[in-house]
């Protein structure tokens, strides 16, 4: 069993010391206004909930919110729409393009990579081992990382699931230290509370890869033990904001992380500062 | 009336506390502060602790803190007892179990105990499909014990759960952590399931139980099917107007 003064311990340790504020505290009361805030994953159905989704309605939520700035990717189908992604949010100049590649298509990949980073202004690439079905420290998807590093972009890639385990992501972000990579902790569970094998697996990964950093969603904040695991494992400039609207609510996600009452500087690192660094954001 | 079909007592110093402060006092501030009235309790397998400390809350929160009783199905007949022993002698409601003992789920039966049952898994996974056959096979037969799927089978096994849900009358889906984590889910739950299937579960203290409030608020459901997920399914299945 971790006793709190442990865990804090542990937390202040690798997130540097000071970092993290008494969870219990005041800094939730006195926190001031965020800078520019950045959301790594949004997406832009057509429909939601019955009804027509586009950029207004999922602005509406990045307002509520409070975030300024949203990273916006197309959904996973076999062959990801960037174009048709790219005409919606053309005239949005707050949403960030994400290109959604399939390296199963092979070359084609990588010049649709290309092409969406140079001709539709992408500023990222998406890959989605889980549902197109590779392994993500697969052979194919090296020329598409490739790429990504001559283009200078950051990956995001799911987290802690088949095809992209823990190790597996350790062997192709070791590969590519010029790239940063963020991996989704939201929906699986690489991270737990310290003491944990899985929690001490993810640990040992961060170690081994500086390039790599923990993507949140309102599925982690909403549980505070996963957020400060995060942090923990991480340290909070390794941990960014995410909320996966429409399907997760932004503001939910937002009340989570203020819920843990860390330190403003923390919070600020989480919020944007550190995607404002990987998307090369003003 | 906002009732909720699985929370945690724990004590202080359980990891997942996050150096939050833990006990049945706690418990109830957050369910204050959610609106919640009462909530199906059990304890962390995290904390050392065991059903007496659940009883002892009750004790001290018996409008706010209903027992869900825990035990390890492994140790055959004396969990049994154990678990006859909170209902008839503590006033336990519930029993939490994992679909493996049969024992078990024949005395819940018998006791008109309903039994809750953490669902999940991934739907790609061979043994998730088993899984749900499992609970589906239970439900069948035992037709009048109810069953809640806490969880709803998220995030990978939704349509797995849903699937299930709607073959059996006594099946039903607890909202926990999708109504905060992911609301449009449960829209989907009631929308493809029934709202009178669908029952609203906090987590509390592990996950932030205001938001998941917030998140089936947000749906509008509507005052009829709102009321159901809330409260009126909950007073149903634990027989709260007998």
């Amino acid at each position: 069993m971790v006793n709190r003064r442990d865990f804090l311990k542990t937390a202040a340790a690798v997130g540097g010391a000071g970092l993290l504020g008494a969870f219990d505290g005041p800094a939730a009361q006195n926190r001031p206004p965020r800078k520019m805030s950045v959301d790594y994953q949004t997406y832009l159905p057509r429909l939601f909930d019955g009804k027509p989704f586009g950029p207004k309605e999922l602005t509406a939520l990045e307002d509520e919110a409070g975030i300024d700035r949203f990273v916006v990717i197309p959904e996973a189908t076999i062959l990801p729409d960037n174009s048709g992604l790219a005409k919606r949010i053309r005239s949005h100049p707050r949403m960030i393009g994400c290109a959604g590649v399939n390296p199963t298509f092979g070359p084609e990949s990588v010049g649709e990579l290309e092409r969406a980073v140079k001709v539709l202004g992408f500023r990222g690439v998406r890959l989605s081992p889980v549902a197109h079905g590779y392994p993500v420290d697969a052979e194919i998807v090296l020329p598409l990382l490739e790429k990504a590093r001559e283009l200078g972009i950051p990956v995001t890639i799911d987290g802690d699931a088949d095809n992209c385990k823990p190790s597996q992501i350790a062997a192709v972000v070791g590969r590519f230290p010029e790239v940063p990579f963020i991996m989704d902790t939201g929906f699986r569970a690489p991270v737990r509370p310290p003491g944990e094998p899985a929690g001490l697996e993810m640990k040992e990964v961060m170690r081994k890869c500086p390039n790599l950093y923990l993507g949140l969603t309102a599925l982690t904040t909403c549980q505070p033990a996963y957020l400060m695991s995060a942090i923990w494992v991480g340290g909070p400039e390794r941990v960014v904001f995410g909320s996966f609207a429409p399907s997760g609510i932004p503001l939910f996600a937002v009340k989570g992380i203020e819920w843990a009452g860390l330190d403003p500087k923390a919070e600020a690192l989480i919020f944007g500062e550190t995607l404002r660094k990987l998307y090369k954001l003003g | 009336m906002i009732y909720c079909c699985e929370s945690y007592l724990t004590l202080t110093g359980n990891p997942y506390l996050v150096g939050k402060p833990g006990g049945a006092d706690e418990l109830v501030k957050l369910f204050d502060a959610a609106g919640i009235q009462a909530a199906m309790t059990l304890i962390s397998s995290a904390d050392a602790a065991d059903n007496r400390t659940v009883k002892e809350a009750m004790e001290k929160h018996p409008t706010r803190i209903f027992g869900m009783c825990l035990v390890n199905s492994r140790l055959g007949q004396a969990a049994v007892d154990e678990f006859r022993m909170t209902v008839a002698e503590w006033g336990f409601k519930g029993l939490k179990h994992s679909a493996e003992s049969d024992d078990l789920v024949k005395t819940a039966a018998e006791l008109g105990v309903p039994v809750t049952i953490h669902s999940g898994g991934e739907s790609w996974n061979p043994q998730t499909k088993v899984f749900y056959e499992k609970i589906g096979e239970m439900a069948k037969s035992y037709p009048h014990l109810p069953i809640i799927m806490e969880h709803m089978g998220y995030r990978y096994s939704v349509d797995l759960a849903f699937e299930v849900a709607r073959q059996y009358p006594n099946l039903y889906l607890g909202t926990t952590i999708p109504a905060a984590a992911e609301p449009i889910l449960v829209k989907r739950a009631v929308r493809e399931v029934g709202a009178e299937k669908v029952v609203f579960g906090s987590n509390a203290p592990f996950a932030l139980a205001d938001l998941g409030v917030e998140g089936i608020r947000r749906l509008k459901l509507g005052k009829e099917d709102e009321q159901l997920v809330f409260g009126g399914n909950f007073r149903r299945i634990y027989r709260l107007d007998r």
